[in-house]
């Protein structure tokens, strides 16, 4: 009984539906619109020099663009949520959907590199030559942004599959050990003779609705297959 | 199984994707143009 049970929830993980698909579209744009929210901000932060300060009873010396003391915290929290929405729903959703979101790492590292390496080779202003407390940060960025990048493209063979969600090549081996698992189990319980049996039994009661045999014909016959399948 | 995975097929899925991440990045341009000019 438990290997149906896991047949039917392993069939129901694969499914999703359109809620599923719209929220996961949502993680995806908000995690859009987050990254480049920071990317923005942070361009107009480094262009009052890096450094800004915003409330408390201080003398600021330098005041942060407007609206980058809004934007910056919402965008960063925005950006975690939707990247958890994106990987739930992508999950779900299956195949190299749920890896995606995966690519938010290189995009946020390499965008926000390149605004370094922009402020530290051409800086800003009067200042002129480089800027190397820009230019250090930016090469870092670049590293830990490219690396995993790297590391995630050879996933994109998901795509050459059938293009199915659920095609060979997509299944992780989790999914290949429950599936073994499942076929193992199937064969030591005798499954394939219970599909059997069920068959004998609609072609019986399809023969009594045309009235091949009677009644008691059936219920001989019935008793007979589920007497001889009972070993 | 079947092999319909399910409602949306993966390919118009990925142009969905593709279109939700410039929706995205449109958005946040527009929201930052708004934030920091008033």
């Amino acid at each position: 009984m438990d290997t149906i049970a896991r047949v039917n929830e392993w069939g129901s993980g694969s499914r999703y539906g359109l809620v599923d698909v719209a929220l996961y579209l949502i993680g995806i744009a908000g995690l859009a619109a987050c990254l480049t929210l920071v990317f923005l901000s942070m361009r107009a932060v480094m262009d009052v020099g890096g450094f800004c300060a915003e409330g408390g009873p201080y003398e600021i010396q330098t005041h942060c663009p407007e609206g980058t003391v809004l934007l910056l915290p919402v965008s960063i929290f925005g950006g975690l949520g939707s990247a958890a929405l994106a990987g739930w729903k992508g999950s779900q959703i299956g195949g190299p959907f749920g890896g995606l979101v995966a690519l938010a790492w290189p995009a946020l590292f390499i965008s926000l590199g390149w605004n370094f390496l922009e402020y530290g080779l051409w800086p800003p202003g009067d200042e002129a030559g480089i800027v190397w407390g820009w230019l250090i940060p930016g090469i870092v960025f670049e590293v830990m942004g490219i690396v995993p990048l790297i590391g995630l493209l050879p996933s994109r063979r998901a795509f050459d599959g059938t293009g199915s969600a659920d095609a060979p090549v997509a299944l992780t081996s989790a999914r290949k050990r429950l599936l073994n698992d499942l076929v193992s189990h199937a064969h030591e319980r005798g499954w394939g003779a219970q599909e059997d049996l069920v068959s004998k039994l609609e072609r019986l009661a399809t023969l009594r609705e045309r009235g091949a045999i009677t009644s008691d014909e059936f219920e001989a016959a019935k008793s007979a297959v589920i007497g001889g399948s009972r070993r | 199984m079947d092999g319909e995975g399910g409602t949306v097929a993966p390919q118009i899925l990925l142009v969905l994707v593709l279109f939700a991440v410039f929706a995205g990045i449109l958005f946040a341009m527009w929201l930052f143009g708004v934030m920091t000019t008033t």
